[in-house]
């Protein structure tokens, strides 16, 4: 008696042990997304290919996060369209087992999942950094972590083509980036994925120490004309960057300024999405900015191909299908005809 | 009893009303000057003979921005005044008859409608400017309890918190990314793109506005005595308010339209000319019109001149205001009121 | 001047007529007091003889015409009124607060010139209180407020003067000065018509006097017939007789008795 006591504890701790890894390594069945920065998670996660017939619902019923999913999973005009602001109650009744979600709601909509005993993962997404790391992550949970591996090589094989290309540069260009919001414009923060950009692809960004918060910063045209960058790029989430872009570079105002003397106001391109974000075309935003600032030692990088080959790995998009859902989309100053 | 400044001659009025002048045309010259160009202080004149982008900046960027600070600052003043000459209070505020918070509500429905030109996001904000007067109108007629005043100023705080709590739920309805920042932005108040083509089609609005406003600064001092007084002095004390409301709020909403929402310059200014020039309307209007354009310009040129990035001009017409006002009233002697 | 016609009035929250079946008439150049306890509808007759209230039945004839016929402006040369009291929010000065009462001899939008400034001046001298020109309005005693307004009102130089109560806050000094100058008002030939529950200050300065009653009218006729014990006694409940302490209006020394004996503009302070 005293022996099958003493056994039958180390034999129940394997069994739990084993079942534990067990569990943890079958791949989640429904995975739920949402809340505000939706469209982030979401592209993120889509780039996992089992992840796409898994996903029961994304939240945030943004017209554009829908189209692009749509080209992804065609069974997902079919699938419920939760609120931006949904509560946890609404997520739960969809009985998900993972939760994925912007590090920015573990305080709100994550915490309250969690509290119900729903799994949840977050993710930050602001910084190649946090792209490496999130992307490995979501290899972990998802099952996928070739695909994860796969995926951290192509974006650092970007950044290191940004550092190859702007390295021998003699001279670092002055950037200023601004996103234009009615009449005015505004500078992102330091931290964020514009100004990293623009370091990456070897430029110097001179609105650095203006914006001393977390969100845009407005800034006059007369801090822009004391700036004086030598490259302008613009970004319009609204009315389309080839608007606003035109009405500047038509603006005497800004004909004056070096940027527009040599024809460097550029609108930053934009598909589904504008190229500047966080979001996983951050890569192909990156490409571009080196192109723009060093156009004699970025010969050999066509932005189309780059573009195709962005699409092919992270999406799986053929050129059919490139030409099809993407190209059209095109705007700004891509240059890809 | 009486006591105070009981018998402080008239020149001493005159001499301050056109201070307030030589101020506003002084400060019109020094906001010119001030700016971030090429560093941040006050430009050097000779710049201009061989600096092109200076003289751009001068004419094409500052000029019709601190044009704009003026008109903004002397309409928000003028009306004020006129407003609290006609409810006899001095508590109240150009935008408190759901004024500012329907021009606030017009602009934020036009972004999130999705109309992104600049006249539309305006002309919203003027009409729902104008309705909010409106509304806090009709619903004060229907009150059957207090007098005038107070019915409308019921009306007003019910109107402005109706369109406040609407507006509140266009923002949290609109696209985080695509419609918020823009009606955060106007909220806020600033005049950080306004150019002469935009400034060309408020001012004509803004100046009528301005010039009835101080061509009825004596009838305003009849208005402002009960209503009964000012009945019997021949006046039509109803339709003439409802005139003189309808001018001023032209004006605030044709301004508030281009340059969202500025609080404090319309409630504090006018009591600051009267307590310089007097209170009769025929002195208090126009030294409104020249403190509060003096006013603006001074807060507008700080906005953009302390940091790289601009400061919202409803913060510091709130910070200078209070702080200008809290001086002038420790330094006067303040006549005793019963 | 002034006519009164089978007149009922009621405020619109009331449920009974504040004045009901009223009939006067005021000619020209004469003084009437109207004389009554608090509530008996003076004030209101005087609103009706205004145009601020209008007649639930009855009609009201300011110089033949009815009230409402009236041009705001016309109204306002023809007839000036001074309320019982009057709250002031601004710290007007009292030049500039009596210059408003020259609003109806202006244009809507014209502006007071030196002439104007001129008559409001002489109004605050005849009242003995000229150097109270720069003084704010809102620094005033209750009684110096109450020569203001009047300053005000004379300055409108209307015909037609209504006074509801003009000597209920003042000192005995300053209520002769105002029964004094409603004498002299109407020795230019203007009418007056003021209301009161002092029947001392009725006696002395008015022609005749007008007993009022719960809206209705006692008796009316020659002060020295109207103001008995027994009438003065059922117009105000309460028992009448002589009084004790002596009173400045001292019957037979208002000027108007006396056809004018002291000079205008120089009042004894």
């Amino acid at each position: 008696m005293n022996l099958s006591r003493s056994r039958s504890v180390p034999v129940a701790a394997l069994v739990l042990i084993v079942a534990a890894s067990a569990h943890s390594q079958v791949p989640p069945a429904r995975i739920i997304m949402g809340g505000r920065a939706a469209v982030l998670v979401a592209d993120a996660v889509y780039a996992f290919p089992s992840a796409r017939s898994r996903v029961i619902t994304v939240g945030g019923g943004d017209q554009g996060l829908g189209t692009f999913l749509q080209e992804l999973d065609p069974s997902y005009p079919s699938k419920p369209v939760l609120d931006r602001n949904a509560a946890a109650e609404v997520y739960a009744a969809y009985r998900p087992d993972l939760a994925i979600f912007k590090s920015a709601l573990k305080r709100g909509v994550g915490g309250a999942l969690e509290s119900l005993g729903i799994r949840v993962h977050y993710l930050d997404l602001e910084t190649p950094e946090d792209y490496y790391r999130d992307l490995e992550g979501l290899g972990r949970i998802l099952g996928e972590p070739s695909r994860a591996a796969e995926l951290v090589a192509y974006y650092k094989g970007v950044v290191e083509t940004a550092a190859r290309i702007s390295a021998g540069a003699s001279r670092k260009p002055r950037v200023l980036v601004v996103q234009a919001v009615g009449d005015a414009w505004e500078v992102p923060p330091a931290s964020w994925m514009q100004t990293r950009i623009v370091e990456m692809a070897g430029g110097v960004p001179v609105w650095i120490g203006a914006n001393p918060g977390e969100g845009w910063a407005r800034v006059g045209l007369e801090q822009v004309a004391a700036w004086n960058p030598d490259v302008l790029l613009v970004i319009d989430y609204r009315r389309g960057v080839d608007e606003a872009v035109a009405r500047m570079r038509a603006d005497p105002r800004f004909s004056l300024l070096a940027a527009g003397k040599s024809g460097m106001i550029r609108g930053f391109p934009q598909d589904f999405f504008s190229w500047d974000q966080p979001d996983t075309r951050w890569a192909l935003g990156l490409l571009w900015t080196v192109k723009t600032l060093h156009p004699d030692r970025s010969g050999t990088l066509s932005l189309e191909a780059e573009a195709r080959r962005f699409y092919r790995v992270l999406y799986g998009f053929d050129d059919a299908a490139f030409d099809r859902a993407v190209r059209p989309r095109l705007t700004g100053d891509h240059g890809i005809r | 009893m009486a006591s105070g400044s009981a018998d402080a001659p008239r020149p001493a009025g005159r001499v301050r009303a056109a201070g307030l002048w030589a101020a506003a045309f002084l400060l019109f010259a020094l906001a010119l000057l001030a700016g971030r160009y090429p560093n941040p202080g006050f430009l050097d004149l000779r710049l201009l003979a061989s600096d092109d982008l200076a003289r751009t900046i001068l004419l094409s960027v500052r000029l019709p921005r601190v044009l704009a600070a003026a008109l903004l600052g002397a309409v928000l003043a003028a009306s004020g005044n006129a407003f609290q000459m006609v409810f006899s209070n001095p508590l109240v505020e150009p935008g408190f008859l759901g004024v500012s918070q329907g021009a606030a509500f017009g602009a934020a429905l036009a972004l999130v409608l999705g109309f992104r030109h600049d006249l539309a996001v305006s002309g919203s904000a003027f009409v729902f400017a104008l309705a909010g007067l409106g509304a806090s109108a009709a619903l004060a007629r229907r009150f059957r309890f207090g007098g005038w005043v107070l019915r409308l100023v019921l009306a007003g705080i019910a109107v402005s918190a109706f369109f406040s709590s609407a507006l509140a739920w266009v923002k949290y309805a609109a696209d985080p990314l695509r419609e918020l920042p823009d009606i955060a932005y106007w909220t806020l108040g600033g005049l950080s793109g306004i150019g002469w083509k935009r400034l060309a089609v408020v001012a004509p609005i803004a100046l009528a506005s301005l010039a009835a406003l101080r061509a009825a600064g004596w009838r305003l001092s009849i208005l402002s005595l009960e209503d009964s007084a000012s009945f019997s002095l021949g006046a039509r004390p109803g339709r003439e308010r409802a005139l003189v409301l309808a001018a001023a709020v032209a004006g605030v909403a044709s301004m508030t339209a281009v340059s969202g929402i500025v609080s404090w310059a319309g409630l504090i200014v006018p009591h600051a000319a009267r307590l310089l020039v007097g209170a009769d309307g025929r002195r208090s209007m126009p030294a409104s019109i020249a403190l509060g354009a003096a006013f603006l310009m001074a807060c507008d040129a700080l906005s953009r001149s302390l940091l790289p990035g601009e400061l919202p001009l409803g913060v510091t017409t709130a910070f200078l205001g209070t702080a200008g006002f809290t001086a002038l009233l420790l330094g006067r002697v303040v006549t005793v009121v019963r | 001047m002034l006519e009164y016609r089978q007149v009922c009035l009621r405020y619109p929250e009331g449920d009974r007529d504040a004045v009901a079946g009223f009939s006067l008439s005021v000619p020209e150049g004469s003084v009437r007091a109207l004389l009554g306890p608090n509530g008996s509808g003076k004030s209101t007759l005087l609103l009706a003889a205004l145009g601020w209230m209008r007649p639930r039945a009855g009609e009201v004839l300011l110089a033949g015409r009815p009230v409402s016929a009236w041009s705001p402006g016309e109204r306002a040369r023809k007839a000036a009124h001074l309320s019982q009291i009057e709250r002031v929010s601004f710290t007007y000065e009292v030049l500039e607060f009596v210059l408003m009462g020259r609003a109806p001899h202006l244009a809507p939008l014209a502006e007071p010139d030196e002439g104007d400034e001129e008559r409001a001046r002489a109004a605050l001298d005849a009242l003995g209180i000229g150097d109270f020109a720069r003084r704010h309005v809102t620094a005033l005693s209750g009684g110096e407020l109450q020569l203001v307004r009047l300053a005000r009102c004379l300055v409108q130089e209307a015909p037609l003067v209504l006074l509801d109560e003009p000597t209920a806050a003042l000192d005995p000094a300053n209520a002769l000065r105002v029964a004094d100058a409603l004498a002299s008002l109407a020795r230019e030939g203007r009418t007056v018509v003021f209301s009161t529950h002092d029947a001392a200050l009725a006696a002395y300065a008015s022609d005749s006097v007008v007993l009022i009653r719960e809206g209705r009218l006692l008796a009316s006729g020659p002060s020295a017939e109207i103001l008995t014990p027994e009438l003065l006694s059922r117009t105000f409940a309460v028992p009448f007789g002589v009084s004790g302490a002596p009173s400045p209006f001292v019957t037979g020394s208002s000027i108007r008795a006396a056809g004018g004996g002291r000079g205008s503009g120089s009042w004894p302070r």
